[in-house]
């Protein structure tokens, strides 16, 4: 079996010259066979998948572990000699069932490694523990900003850090939709943040925010504050709002006939591939925030693209991109330490030196918050090839959150 | 009987790090079913917002830890008088109505108190809850670095909270709590003033949930609001049943039973709900009595009917065995 | 004025669901003395069916037609083979049985259906919206209110003047002198949680349009539909509609005047209703 070229630095030490050596005579004699002899003789890798897989957030951890179980059966599920052993846990989007089972994959399980992570909540309640138990993680699906700064050394996220996501947007905002706003979100942590994060970008600029609206969370009927939002004559809006909020509010805002009198803009977790289906055509038109989108059109993403739907029939979500990412990083990681997992600093500072051309474009890690430092692309929801999706209408790039938490 | 289970306990510390999380945790939740059995199956007044009284305990402790420094155990302390405090003044409403009334305003109260939790996000963190919290020490041991530390406090709230419901059972306030159970209107026709009873019944059981409220919050050192939620209460109820309302202990059980299935079956299986509905509703259709009621019925039977053997063949009666 | 009008017509809108699913629950209790907490995945079912239906044959009206067949379905296996052993078990079993089948009812959906968020098209002639004095009114809301008040109507004549309305009638009043007269009451038992379940189920149906389709709807809609039942009072028709449409007005005026303490508005009338009148506004003072 064909390994993957391996794209982080390889330290071409002798000893990795002898094994290198081996290896290939090996695989001449026993004609790939060998990768699995050699396999047997070292611990299986384990790595935990701690995700959300019940509920309406089902689609997050089921896209997560699809993305990642895909990249790993391309590379033949080993790395560096190990095979790899995934343990999936189901947190439930519930911190204290997070934590359980948190506990669970590192003490009981004894995973090298833990990944995934969707729900903000669950990563901020896993802090504590994981000063205290020096867990190694690899989040892929946690946004919330404040996880960059917890200064956890062993803690790294592959997914996004929201920062950069909605105040590029505010940003980008002032010069092209409006210099005025009337902001909307869900009366919750999540919201409240990421409005706070797009006022960041937008009020810097000079923007000036008409009114905040805060619905409560899981709320059936907007028609009250959208008639609020129609007598306050904005030009623009902008939102966030999760799951089946996300869905009402969009169908509402345009069963309301408010598209047409105030532009409809939010943040890309409101308008993606676990909420267009659901949304339909009363999402169209409405431009947003994300670090990736299916339709990008670099070749990473091409080939990503492909593979997925030839494997699951359907086009890959965000999330899958997350899972895909992760796998990747997890494999450049522990070849450039080869496998040795018990030696947390090593494996920082090898998870530290990745960078790759991912689906959603350059990857690198920020080496001071240990979070992503890529794309953010300003999207427009379109129909594609008789699809609703969404299509990128500006490319931010390499966008960095600021080092230190910004108040 | 309580001896055996005292020497159980006390063996358990030498079971690896993540037994005694788990078994610390059975034991909390056991406290918090425990207390509502004593409303459920001893009063027989059927609430679904005992999660109120559990849940602000523990945001009481996290809270004076994380903003005013204040250490976990004079929070304990005031976690627990914040839910006596609490139990009262709902109990003041909902002892006035019985039946379906006091299950939906038993509900309500609870889930105003989510919502206000939800709401107040300057002292409660909002759906994000609290993080920061400083386990405090105990004998030097802090309880954020060992988890037998933890085990230790929990399994000592546990036989407090077991010995002081043993003891309240078959004390003459006890037998009234049973009597308004049997019969409320003839309790009421003896004389007693059965709305009152039923308010210290509320309260003892609101400030009990109160003391696994407050060790939860020693052993997780964190808090967010799904301890409020209804839910909390529909498992807590969940556990009684499981284990039997009938005796003291019973909750306890059914808490291990509980707690043992949702976490084997998750991490096999993603329908645990289903297996767990289903076994619930054969044991409300067919072992009402709860598991640890059927094994506590055997033991019994299986003494009496030893003792009855003892008692045939003193007196030397010839032949008639039973 | 225009805003105070789309207000309404949304405070009519969510009342007149709560009614459908209230109805049902509170002639249930009623009749047969039974609560049954599981009401809300009928609700539930209702509206995944719907979602198939009209996935499959593009058909709203179809799913409306048809798609209660399995809610009741799996409502007439629960009383056969479930309810029937606790009926004179008393409220409290009652309660921990059908908790127990909220448990089964939603793994069940999550393996039919999986777990995404999914959604119900409205029809096409109930897409959009018209314009009346200025207020934007959308036209599937204006249809449900219509459709409501239909339900709510064709019940009234069905308890008031029909026969098996007579014989639904005297089982509430009094359950062992109608079977003395002999009148089925277990048939009518089941029957009436049949009706019940159906009602839930095309509340279900009209709601998802707007409500969407998603696993938890069924806990959702629960409470409101125990606090309109409670508020109503138990076993009377004229409370659930009642009490529906004030819990409606309150919760979506409540929202547009004062979003801060939206959730608390509604469950402090049930407070306030219960300690001033615990057998509701209409309901039988049962002993």
């Amino acid at each position: 079996m064909e390994k993957q070229p391996v794209p982080a630095r390889v330290q071409l030490s002798r000893r990795n010259f002898i094994k290198g050596a081996g290896a290939v005579g090996a695989t001449a004699l026993f004609g790939g066979m060998a990768p699995a002899v050699l396999a047997q003789s070292k611990a299986p890798l384990r790595i935990g998948a701690l995700n959300t897989y019940s509920r309406v957030y089902a689609a997050l951890g089921n896209g997560n572990l699809n993305g990642m179980q895909m990249y790993f059966d391309q590379i033949g599920n080993t790395i560096a000699g190990r095979r790899i052993e995934l343990v999936r846990e189901d947190d439930e989007l519930n911190p204290q069932v997070g934590l359980q089972k948190l506990k669970k994959l590192v003490e009981s399980d004894e995973c090298d490694l833990i990944t995934g992570i969707q729900g903000s909540n669950v990563a901020m309640a896993a802090v504590q523990y994981l000063r205290q138990s020096g867990a190694f993680v690899l989040c892929s699906g946690a946004g919330i900003s404040n996880l960059s700064y917890t200064g956890l050394p062993y803690f790294f996220r592959c997914s996004t850090t929201t920062y950069t996501t909605h105040a590029s947007m505010g940003d980008w905002f002032y010069d092209n939709i409006a210099k005025e706003v009337l902001l909307t979100a869900s009366d919750f942590a999540g919201g409240r943040g990421s409005l706070a994060e797009f006022k960041a970008g937008f009020l810097k600029r000079g923007g000036k925010v008409i009114k905040e609206i805060y619905p409560p969370l899981g709320n059936n009927d907007f028609s009250p504050y959208l008639a609020d939002i129609r007598n306050s004559n904005v030009p623009a809006t902008f939102s966030f709002y999760a799951g089946t909020d996300a869905v009402r509010f969009i169908k509402q805002y345009d069963e309301y006939g408010l598209k047409a009198r105030s532009r409809l803009t939010g943040s890309g977790f409101m308008l993606d591939s676990d909420t267009l289906p659901a949304q339909g055509r009363a999402a169209l038109g409405a431009i947003n925030s994300l670090h990736y989108a299916d339709t990008l059109d670099n070749p990473a993403n091409k080939k990503f693209v492909a593979e997925y739907k030839a494997r699951h029939k359907d086009f890959p979500s965000v999330y899958a991109e997350y899972g895909y990412v992760a796998a990747r990083i997890i494999h450049a990681a522990l070849e450039a330490v080869d496998g040795n997992t018990s030696d947390k600093n090593k494996l920082r500072e090898a998870m530290r030196n990745v960078k790759f051309e991912a689906p959603r474009g350059p990857f690198r890690f920020n080496p001071v918050t240990q979070s992503p430092i890529h794309n953010v692309y300003i999207r427009e929801v379109a129909e594609v090839d008789g699809r609703i999706t969404n299509k990128v209408v500006h490319v931010i790039k390499e966008v960095a959150e600021p080092d230190k938490k910004p108040v | 009987m309580f001896a055996l289970l005292c020497v159980l306990l006390a063996a358990a510390p030498l079971a690896s790090d993540y037994v005694l999380g788990i078994l610390s945790e059975i034991l909390i939740f056991a406290i918090f079913a425990m207390s509502l059995n004593l409303l459920v199956g001893y009063t027989g007044l059927m609430s679904f917002g005992h999660a109120a009284f559990f849940g602000i305990s523990t945001y009481t402790v996290i809270a004076l830890g994380v903003h005013l420094g204040i250490s976990g155990w004079w929070g304990a302390m005031a976690g627990i008088a914040a839910a006596i405090v609490l139990a009262a003044i709902i109990g003041v409403f909902c002892v006035r109505v019985s039946g379906i009334p006091f299950l939906m305003l038993t509900m309500a109260f609870s889930q105003l108190l989510f919502a206000a939790v939800l709401k107040w996000r300057s002292v409660t963190g909002g759906t994000d809850g609290l993080i920061g919290f400083m386990p405090p020490e105990l004998f030097g041991v802090s309880l954020g670095a060992s988890a037998a530390a933890r085990y230790a406090v929990a399994a000592t709230g546990f036989l407090l909270v077991l010995g002081f419901l043993w003891c309240l059972v078959r004390s003459p306030l006890g037998s009234i709590f049973i009597g308004i159970r049997d019969n409320e209107q003839r309790m009421r026709a003896i004389g007693y003033p059965v709305q009152r009873f039923k308010l210290i019944a509320f309260i003892i059981s609101g400030g009990l949930a109160g003391v696994g409220g407050a060790v939860y919050a020693l052993f997780n050192a964190y808090v967010s609001p799904d301890i409020l939620h209804w839910n909390l209460s529909g498992d807590a109820m969940i556990m009684v049943v499981l284990g039997g309302g009938g005796t003291v202990i019973g909750p306890a059980v059914g808490a291990g039973i509980f707690l043992l299935l949702k976490n084997l079956i998750s991490s096999y299986n993603e329908y645990w709900a289903l297996w767990v509905g289903v076994i619930f509703i054969l044991c409300v259709m067919f072992l009402r009595q709860g598991v640890w009621g059927l094994v506590a019925g055997r033991f019994a039977k299986w003494q009496a009917r030893g003792a009855a053997a003892d008692a045939a063949a003193a007196p030397g009666a010839a032949g008639e065995a039973k | 004025m225009d805003f105070i009008l789309s207000q309404v017509l949304n405070s009519l809108a969510f009342g007149v669901l709560l009614f459908m699913m209230s109805a049902g629950l509170s002639l249930i209790f009623g009749l047969m003395n039974v609560v049954n907490i599981a009401h809300g995945s009928f609700f539930m079912i209702g509206a995944f069916t719907a979602c198939t239906l009209v996935q499959m044959y593009g058909n709203f009206w179809l799913a409306l037609a048809v798609g209660w067949v399995p809610a009741v379905a799996c409502a007439v296996l629960m009383e056969r083979v479930f309810i029937r052993s606790v009926y004179n078990r008393g409220h409290l079993d009652q309660v921990l049985l059908t908790f127990g089948f909220i448990f089964v009812f939603g793994d069940i959906a999550k393996y039919l259906w999986g777990a995404d968020i999914r959604n119900v098209a409205p029809p096409e002639i109930l897409d959009g919206s018209l314009q009346i004095a200025g207020a934007i009114l959308p036209k599937y809301r204006l249809f449900l209110v219509f459709f409501g008040g239909a339900v709510a109507a064709a019940l009234w004549w069905f308890l008031e003047r029909s026969r098996i309305g007579a014989m639904v009638r005297a089982g509430v009043d009094d359950a062992a002198t109608a079977s003395g007269i002999g009148i089925n009451v277990p048939l009518l038992f089941g029957c009436i949680f049949a009706l019940g379940a159906a009602l839930a189920a095309i509340g279900g149906i009209v709601a998802s349009p707007i409500m969407g389709v998603y696993l938890g709807m069924d806990t959702e809609i629960l409470i409101p539909a125990f606090i309109v039942v409670v508020v109503g009072g138990m076993g009377s028709l004229r409370g659930a509609l009642v009490a529906g449409l004030l819990v409606g007005v309150i919760d979506t005026f409540g929202k547009a005047y004062f979003p801060d303490y939206a959730l608390f508005l509604v469950y402090l009338l049930m407070v306030v209703v219960l300690l001033a009148r615990p057998q509701g506004l209409f309901g039988l003072a049962k002993g």
